[in-house]
């Protein structure tokens, strides 16, 4: 059993968002996804200016155990990417929702997002 | 007669082939292969030349490998003759425990390979002054091209650029150009003695040939500085001799180094096989292609070697992979890096400094022997600081100068009608050099020699002298003379060596070289790969020490004979003959009638063989679109073809 918080948005991939409509919206990988992951070791980021577009991959994030795509839950600019967790990616396994968070975006068009209980409904399924 | 080994090796004998047949369920006289294949798919028995003893094949090896003049190459452009100390002959190249392991799909199984591979890349890292090194790559040109592929992924897509420096070895510029083109890649051409900033505008990477092809030398510096001013990384090519004596590129700011290690050690081949290298930033670690060889730990805490960072290649996502680069010229890489260790850091500075002098006494010897003209000297080495190699301007005359080396069975490089190219190296002779001197002054109609037999020469006395490191290496320009060397010892034990110069000619003592894997071998054993397996079936095949064998003989297979039914079908490649006479000597006069001839690469050549033949050029259409699609031109030519219609 996982947390799901309340105030965030989420897409089957196991990512979160933060004001998915904008100004900026926050991007990071699920307590869930974090779990599964392992031991985060790398982390391949978009760099702040570049342009992603939701559901296209854009990074990639590595543990002991494996490399997995990061995919843009919504379209837009990217406007910051969080260097504090590059430097440390165990941020992403110890504070997931938190200090772990990945990149920022301005978002220009929404993704297809889950809502708290529609995700949790799928980490449930995932996990039986 | 000799041994033919068929009894040894092959097949089964007495009880148990009778077993088999009875597990098999195969009637009398039956043969397995009539119930393993329908009788339409069966091809009949190969067409073979009768089997040869093992001396027999060795001698007729020897004979083909005879066709070959291997003469004395100072081409230079990254191949260079080299003295292979017999400890790594005997204890590596011919030693099975090292030449016959083919990819091990459990590296970790072999510590001591992935020992010697740490040795090589801790090697390559100092010599290079980058952080990482990987286990050693295929040849210097598709090293190049990894490097390039390096920096357009740094680039993530947003440059379609790559600058190349005018004096790229010629080999490393053709085999850019085939990978660049189907990828999109534009080559443009950067010259650093005359910097031009436009060329850097959208390049992902700018490719300089630290020494260049005609021996110009520079600090890389300001290509580095150019470079990240324009948002490009900075690969250098470099040899990994030079570098003893220069400032590495790394301490100059290149990002990437690649060179080949064929003259640590490793004899030329036929242009190959020999090991590259390939060196990265710490921030390029995850963008090296090959496989790079780690220190971890094992599950009882002590040291034990890995491969990391391989789940980037092919294991999984494969369709992520970093490159198709998976594996490393293991045997040579390991042969590179014994070599370093064999004369340790102050031994290869010392060879370095020995080639270095050649050249530059040579360079004095030279620009002594023309005459002046309105248009400058008849003969004039171009100046500036060089390690190993002379542009010789020689108006007019070059082919005349490369003829006459010829003929004294030196090779030198036509770079053009006035410009010849050559290179010193380990195995120099001060008679090579006189010889050199000789053929310039043929070539150029200059006075004769002497010297030979007694004779004052002025000229030649040069190359007599002791030779001195000169002035080519400008301590302006290299302030970190000397700075990097190999010691393997700092990421080993020091110990005694595992490489025994007991059963060498060798008097010296190993000394002060590091000590690799001594505690896991025999006493007094050369190093092996294996020191924890059992060598296995590898140990004692006959087949493979003849192998070996060819392997150091100076020639190869010049024509084979294809199996299958029909007329017989005979293949040549004409490219590795020099001559008329050498196509001669492979007989082919009889087959010529009989069989279908297909001679590769045979214009200027085939023509001679026959007046009956069919000329097929295989062109692809480049730029883009250019695609897998081949175009085959068909010509009959002679009385043979006449009306005969071709497709």
């Amino acid at each position: 059993m996982t947390t799901v918080p309340a105030d965030l948005l989420f897409t089957a991939d196991h990512e979160w968002v933060r004001h998915a409509t904008g100004p900026t919206a926050r991007v990071g990988v699920t307590e869930f996804a974090a779990a599964a992951l392992g031991d985060v070791v790398f982390l391949s980021l978009p760099v702040v200016g570049d342009t992603v577009t939701a559901g296209q991959e854009c990074g990639e994030i590595e543990s002991t155990k494996s490399v997995s795509p990061l995919y843009a839950p919504v379209s837009g600019k990217v406007s910051a990417v969080n260097e504090v967790a590059i430097d440390a990616p165990e941020l992403v396994n110890e504070d997931p929702f938190g200090t772990g968070w990945l990149f920022e975006v301005a978002p220009t068009g929404p993704g297809d997002l889950l809502d708290p209980a529609a995700y949790e409904a799928l980490t449930k399924e995932d996990e039986a | 007669m000799g041994e033919r080994f068929t009894s040894r090796h092959l097949g089964l004998a007495g009880d148990s082939a009778a077993h088999v047949r009875r597990v098999l369920g195969l009637g009398e006289g039956q043969r397995i292969m009539e119930k393993a294949l329908p009788a339409p798919l069966r091809a009949g028995p190969p067409e073979l030349p009768p089997p040869l003893s093992e001396a027999a094949a060795i001698e007729r090896l020897a004979e083909l490998a005879g066709l070959n003049t291997p003469g004395r190459p100072m081409i230079g452009l990254g191949y260079y003759r080299t003295i292979t100390p017999s400890v790594l002959r005997r204890g590596i190249m011919e030693n099975p425990s090292w030449y016959t392991a083919y990819t091990p799909y459990q590296p970790e199984i072999s510590q001591g390979r992935l020992e010697a591979l740490f040795v090589f890349q801790t090697m390559i890292s100092e010599l290079t002054g980058l952080p990482v090194a990987n286990a050693s790559l295929l040849d210097e040109a598709t090293a190049a091209a990894e490097a390039m592929l390096l920096c357009h992924r740094v680039a993530r897509g947003g440059r379609s650029r790559f600058a190349l420096d005018v004096d790229v070895f010629p080999q490393v510029r053709a085999v850019l150009e085939t990978r660049a083109e189907p990828l999109g890649i534009e080559l443009v051409d950067f010259d650093p003695e005359a910097p031009d900033a436009s060329a850097l505008e959208g390049a992902a990477g700018l490719y300089i040939q630290y020494q260049g092809a005609s021996g110009r030398l520079a600090g890389l510096g300001p290509a580095a500085e150019m470079a990240h001013g324009a948002g490009a990384l900075l690969a250098v090519g470099a040899d990994p001799l030079m570098l003893a004596l220069v400032q590495s590129p790394g301490a100059a700011g290149a990002d990437v180094a690649v060179g080949s290690t064929q003259r640590f050690g490793v004899p030329m081949g036929f242009g190959g096989p020999h090991a590259a290298y390939m060196a990265v930033r710490q921030q390029l670690v995850r963008q090296l292609p090959g496989r790079l060889v780690g220190l971890s730990r094992d599950a009882q805490g002590d040291p034990a070697l890995r491969l990391a960072l391989v789940t980037r290649e092919q294991h999984i996502r494969r369709d992520k992979a970093t490159s198709n680069v998976c594996t490393a010229q293991v045997l040579l890489a390991v042969m590179a890096a014994m070599y370093g260790v064999w004369h340790g850091p102050d031994g290869l500075r010392r060879i370095a400094t020995g080639v270095n002098a050649a050249a530059e006494g040579l360079r004095k010897a030279l620009d002594g022997i023309g005459h002046k003209t309105a248009a400058g000297p008849s003969v004039e080495v171009r100046p500036g600081p060089m390690f190993d190699t002379l542009a010789v301007r020689v108006p007019g005359r070059a082919e005349a100068v490369v003829e006459a080396a010829n003929g004294l069975g030196l090779k030198l490089w036509l770079h053009d009608a006035d410009t010849v190219y050559l290179s010193t190296d380990e195995a120099t002779t001060t008679q090579d050099l006189v010889d050199v001197v000789n053929s310039f002054r043929a070539g150029c109609g200059l006075e004769s020699a002497g010297g030979g037999d007694g004779e004052p020469d002025a000229v030649l006395a040069v190359l007599k002298e002791d030779r001195q490191i000169g002035a080519g290496l400008d301590a302006a320009n290299f302030g970190s003379l000397g700075g990097c060397c190999p010691t393997p010892s700092a990421c080993v034990d020091a110990g005694g060596a595992g490489l025994s110069p007991a059963e060498t000619q060798q008097t010296n003592t190993v000394g002060a070289p590091g000590g690799l894997l001594p505690d896991r071998l025999p006493g007094g054993c050369c190093p092996t790969p294996s020191a924890c397996v059992d060598a296995g079936g590898a140990g004692l095949s006959p087949a493979e020490t003849q192998q070996a064998d060819t392997v150091g003989a100076p020639g190869g297979l010049l024509s084979d004979r294809l199996p299958g039914q029909g007329p017989g079908l005979l293949h040549v490649d004409a490219y590795r003959l020099e001559t008329l006479a050498q196509l001669d000597d492979l007989d082919l006069d009889t087959e010529l009638e009989e069989a279908v001839t297909v001679v590769e690469w045979g214009m200027g050549m085939a023509e001679q063989l026959s007046q009956d033949r069919l000329e097929i050029q295989l062109d692809r259409a480049r730029g883009a679109g250019g695609g897998e699609v081949r175009r085959a031109t068909v010509r009959g030519v002679g009385e043979r073809w006449r009306g005969v219609a071709l497709p």
